[in-house]
């Protein structure tokens, strides 16, 4: 003790020195903000060429081109030139988030604000306790729940003949809470993108500005349950969701990025910068895997899920840890009705059919279980019914459904036995939507070989490896025929689409009509002469299933 | 003296640990005016010719419940988030009370607030308490809002008369 107060003595620079310097590391709230030499990191970042890394223009929403950010919302940078400066809103971007925060409130620091930037410059510029997070950002980590939060999916919805937007499907990302079981994922939170439409617009001039970048666009999130309201019960399309195998970091990184995103405004095209383009933007910054770069003129939902495919046949487990299916809300009707023994479904056919035949009458003598499976798949028939008659549903609807609704409250809670439904293959799970195929053949007329060629840019069909198994869908359908001495050209279809209606089960009232529609130029048959038509078609039938669908 | 006051002290203390939890003032209508639950709805019931589209985002989140991003603090979780779930999921939530579970039903009791030990018994009891809500002649005419609103007070109320000591105020 006397040794040590005499240095102290003896050196007083040195011990204040030390002294200043305990005082600084002990006193700052995180312990690094207040000893980071910000025009060091500033100087490692550009010699790093940070500013044109690829992760840093992903995180920054640039183009392909790397020339301007394609987020609209000013507030999204630090920089006033942020938008077009990667350079600029990444000094900005270290400056703010390694700056102190006296006297402004932690929410609204940078690093809460934006943490995907800073875990990834601190992480890039080998900063210590980078993935650490931070108890300051209140907000966020209300938000994003990280301690329920266990993985993350990507969700493929089928495609919804109901609406030419949603023909090509949809696609949106759930982060999955922690629960063992997994139909209480309702209060995930989802996040979806999409146009921002005026109310009663119409549909020749959204057609026109959704292809013609006349909306702007973003992410909206909301629970799932919201978004299965709409695309499961009310739009009765499946849904698979694909849980994307990330590890904890890269799961922190992507829901970071999200909070960074979410509410900021782009400019939307139906057939490129869509639903499909920005989640395989995000699902690229995550796992550095190209997703777009096929993508010229237009992207689907689909490709993305192929792309999926395709990159976890290469490294199986990488990025696919599992997809699990969930049924549309009328397959599920549909898979109830199949359910009931043969004199259920007629007596569930004949109410439906017989409005003056009451239900007490119908389940006279019934056995309780009996009057349970019909008064469940009863109130699944008039619930899908009344979304049909929305926005003013029928007295009549509403008062039958109720009626079997109170029949069914007043018999015994029952657990429903989960409903006998295959689990549908993934329609991205084998093959990419493009088609080409070739064919030969001998003209009887012109004594000769021909052959044609077809080129599809987008097909669907019950047939194809990626099938549909209730329809087609074909967008430039090309066929050129070759002859010994000429090229023509066959047929083009604009657009081609079939509904087959492939319900083995009656419900009365319910159509059985499939329907086809068909755009497009065809050379007539026969015609010797380079003309071609145009073509438009539409036709109404029944289809006659002779097996079940190839698998 | 000091006797006496620790006493009364005491039992003061103890009323109120025992005294019910009692539920929050706003009703249905109060956070359906402040949270904007009406604009919830899918696209479909509202008068729209673009009524069928849903790859659209009406708004990004600043209308409704979306999540704590954007709602304002007196909408986020508890009762308004009970609210804005029977809201929405009315027609899936009556599919649930019928058989007596169900995805939206679990659901709907992970967010009462309840102890996982009385999740049950609560949604049995509000079954029972539905039931007799749908016989009431003129159930049927009822809009959304009605029926939402009549689902949540029967939930509330039944919290707070049998399940208050396992609940939490929302």
């Amino acid at each position: 003790m006397h040794s040590l107060l005499s240095r102290l003595v003896e050196q007083p620079g040195v011990f204040f020195f030390h002294l200043l310097f305990f005082a600084i590391t002990a006193g700052s709230p995180d312990g690094r903000a207040g000893d980071v030499d910000v025009s060091a990191l500033l100087a490692k970042a550009h010699q790093a060429g940070l500013a044109h890394d690829p992760q840093w223009l992903s995180l920054l929403q640039y183009d392909k081109d790397g020339g301007k950010s394609e987020v609209l919302t000013a507030d999204f940078f630090l920089d006033a030139k942020g938008q077009t400066d990667p350079e600029a809103e990444l000094v900005a971007t270290i400056q703010a988030v390694f700056a102190s925060n006296a006297g402004e409130p932690s929410d609204q620091h940078a690093r809460c604000r934006y943490p995907a930037r800073h875990y990834w410059i601190a992480k890039r510029l080998g900063l210590d306790g980078f993935n650490i997070r931070e108890a300051r950002c209140t907000r966020l980590e209300r938000w994003a729940r990280f301690d329920h939060v266990r993985s993350l999916s990507v969700l493929l919805v089928s495609g919804y003949f109901g609406n030419p937007a949603s023909s090509f499907g949809h696609s949106l990302l759930r982060l999955n809470a922690d629960n063992a079981d997994e139909s209480s994922n309702l209060l995930d939170l989802t996040f979806n993108f999409g146009a921002l439409v005026p109310a009663n617009e119409l549909i020749p001039v959204y057609v026109y500005r959704g292809l013609t970048g006349g909306y702007q666009s973003g992410f909206s999130d909301k629970y799932f349950y919201s978004e299965d309201m709409v695309y499961s019960k009310t739009e009765f399309r499946d849904i698979w969701s694909y849980e994307l195998a990330l590890d904890d970091e890269e799961l922190r990184f992507m829901v970071y990025h999200l909070w960074e995103i979410v509410g900021k405004k782009f400019t939307y095209y139906f057939l490129s910068e869509n639903c499909a383009y920005r989640m395989a933007e995000m699902i690229e910054l995550v796992k550095g895997e190209h997703f777009l770069d096929r993508s010229a003129y237009w992207y689907t939902p689909i490709e993305l899920f192929v792309r999926l495919h395709e990159l976890d046949r290469r490294q199986p487990g990488k990025f696919i840890r599992s997809v699990r299916f969930s049924p549309s809300a009328q397959r599920v009707l549909h898979a109830q009705f199949d359910a009931l023994k043969t004199e259920e479904r007629g007596v569930a056919n004949q109410l439906i059919q017989n409005d003056s035949l009451s239900l007490d009458e119908a389940l006279v003598g019934a056995p309780e279980q009996a009057r349970i499976n019909l008064t469940e798949a009863l109130l699944a028939y008039y619930q899908f019914k009344i979304v049909g008659e929305q926005p003013r549903p029928s007295e009549v609807l509403r008062k039958k459904k109720d009626s079997v609704l109170l029949e069914r409250l007043r018999l015994p809670p029952q657990e429903r036995a989960a409903d006998r439904l295959p689990a549908l293959d993934s329609p991205a799970s084998r093959s990419g939507p493009m088609l080409a195929a070739g064919g030969l053949g001998w003209s009887d007329t012109d004594k000769q070989v021909t052959a044609h060629l077809e080129w599809s840019a987008y097909h669907q069909g019950p047939l194809d490896e990626n099938g549909l198994s209730n329809g087609e869908l074909a967008v430039a359908d090309l066929v050129i025929r070759f002859e010994v001495n000429r090229a023509r050209l066959q047929k083009l279809d604009f657009i081609r689409v079939r509904k087959f209606n492939d319900q083995a089960v009656t419900i009365h009232g319910e159509s059985d009509w499939s329907w086809q529609a068909r755009v497009g130029l065809q050379r007539p048959p026969g015609e010797t002469e380079p003309n071609t038509e145009l073509l438009f078609s539409f036709g109404v039938g029944n289809p006659i299933f002779l097996s079940c669908p190839l698998q | 003296m000091k006797k006496a006051v620790f006493t009364l002290t005491l039992a003061s203390a103890v009323a109120a640990a025992m005294a019910p939890q009692v539920a929050s003032a706003r009703d249905f209508g109060d956070i359906y005016k402040e949270c904007g639950l009406g604009a919830m709805l899918f696209p479909k019931e509202k008068d729209s010719t673009l009524a069928v589209i849903t790859n659209v985002t009406w708004d990004l989140g600043t209308t409704a419940i979306s999540s704590n991003i954007s709602s304002p603090d007196t909408c986020q979780g508890g009762q308004a988030q009970k609210a804005a779930f029977i809201m929405e999921t009315y027609p899936q939530l009556e599919k649930d009370l019928a058989t007596g579970s169900g995805p939206h039903l679990k659901s709907l009791m992970a967010m009462s607030g309840c102890q996982q030990s009385v999740r049950a018994d609560l949604g049995a009891a509000l079954r029972n308490d539905f039931a007799k809500a749908v016989s009431v002649p003129g159930y049927s005419a009822q809009g959304r809002y009605e029926q939402a609103g009549g689902l949540f007070q029967l939930l509330e109320t039944r919290i707070q008369s049998d399940f208050a000591t396992s609940c939490t105020a929302g």
